[in-house]
């Protein structure tokens, strides 16, 4: 029994020849109604054509590739220097994302998250076309922390976590993390030809 | 892609695919402009109507709060849409709404029967134009548009008593407007 039938089996009017002969009478302004393709275009060039708030064009300026000129003897200089301070620094460890080495494709990038109350994590983003199946993190001792490696090629990538299938977790420790334009946050990894950041 | 459930095109484009958003335009357009042209707007204003709508999704998908039940809340949007049009247009309208409800009787001479279907058409047009708004609303969703009550109570944001008594006081002004037609049948 359908959900109308319910109604009107409790209706007064169930089965009435009123009730029959209105659903007759509309029945003939029922038409084939196709929307012309221009609908489409126009909503989509509507809604392309809003311009996002200048806090997030800041913010996606400074997390887009830019083409960059440079004079080879500065910028020999300026390799120099920032591998003799990379060599000064104390090594920490980046237990989140990490490098796990490279292959033919490119920089195998480590995703990791503690969740020791998650069932299921997954790991999508730009590198995954934003599917929501994701790429299974696994747990492999049962400690809570899951990993998974992704050969992924240098460049910047935003990406969360799904957790359990359904929560959109970002990554705590991520390099940074920037608004979506849609409420939510995106966590930003770094992979460069000497490994993710 | 356009296979998939609205739930995982929605996510997708909260996620950024802008894009996506076409494929739940393309599922649900003709839909929604039925919908609109039921409720007595010109084909031009209905797609004023569902333009606007499908924007307003789009501007506030995050609010959709169970994507699984996205078409509801697109009606939901459209029928508010058109609310404000319908209220629009009444104030701009030289000639009162009321004046399209002229009864059968009112009209000149009825045609041959080659164009009767068409004649009677145009009447449960005028006849439907006629109803307040609320239970035309609820006339089409449920005779034209195929929702069960409890959808209709989702996308109108009324009770289920309310859209009951809707239904009840469209179909007797239907009746009202359109006696002989009604009688033309015989009950069983």
């Amino acid at each position: 029994m359908t959900k109308r039938d319910e109604f009107f089996d409790s209706d007064e009017f169930s089965g009435s020849g009123e009730e029959r002969r209105t659903r007759e009478l509309l029945a003939t302004l029922r038409r084939d109604v196709s929307a012309p393709s221009e609908l489409r275009s126009a909503v989509m060039r509507e809604i392309s054509s809003a311009r996002p708030p200048v806090w997030a064009r800041a913010v996606s300026w400074w997390i887009q590739p830019h083409p960059v000129q440079v004079r080879p003897a500065f910028a020999g200089l300026a390799l120099a220097a920032v591998i003799a301070v990379v060599a000064l620094l104390p090594r920490t460890e980046r237990p989140v994302v990490g490098t796990a080495g490279t292959d033919a494709v490119g920089v195998v990038t480590r995703f990791v998250l503690v969740a020791p109350e998650a069932s299921s994590v997954t790991v999508t983003g730009d590198f995954a076309s934003w599917n929501q199946q994701g790429i299974e993190l696994q747990d492999l001792r049962g400690t809570g922390i899951w990993t998974t490696d992704v050969s992924l090629p240098p460049g910047v990538y935003q990406y969360t976590f799904i957790v359990d299938g359904t929560e959109w977790r970002t990554d705590p420790t991520a390099v940074s993390q920037v608004d979506d334009g849609f409420g939510r946050a995106n966590s930003v990894v770094i992979v460069s030809p000497e490994g993710a950041a | 892609m356009t296979e998939a459930p609205d739930a995982t095109l929605v996510a997708k484009v909260l996620a950024g695919d802008i894009q996506v958003f076409g494929h739940l335009v393309e599922r649900y357009q003709d839909q929604m402009l039925a919908y609109v042209i039921y409720m007595g707007f010109s084909e031009t204003e209905a797609l004023d109507v569902v333009q606007e709508s499908l924007v307003r999704a789009f501007r506030h998908l995050k609010r959709c709060g169970d994507p699984n039940r996205f078409d509801g809340w697109l009606f939901k949007i459209v029928s508010n849409v058109s609310k404000t049009h319908a209220t629009r247009a009444a104030r701009r309208r030289t000639e009162p709404l009321e004046s399209y409800g002229s009864t059968i009787e009112a009209t000149q001479v009825r045609p041959d029967e080659a164009a009767e279907a068409s004649w009677a058409r145009e009447q449960v047009r005028r006849a439907l134009d006629s109803v307040p708004h609320d239970q035309r609303e609820a006339l089409v969703l449920m005779y034209l548009q195929d929702l069960s009550v409890s959808e209709i109570c989702e996308v109108t944001g009324a009770s289920a008593s309310a859209v009951k008594m809707r239904l009840k006081r469209g179909r007797e002004a239907l009746r009202q407007e359109l006696e002989p037609l009604f009688e033309e049948v015989p009950e069983p």
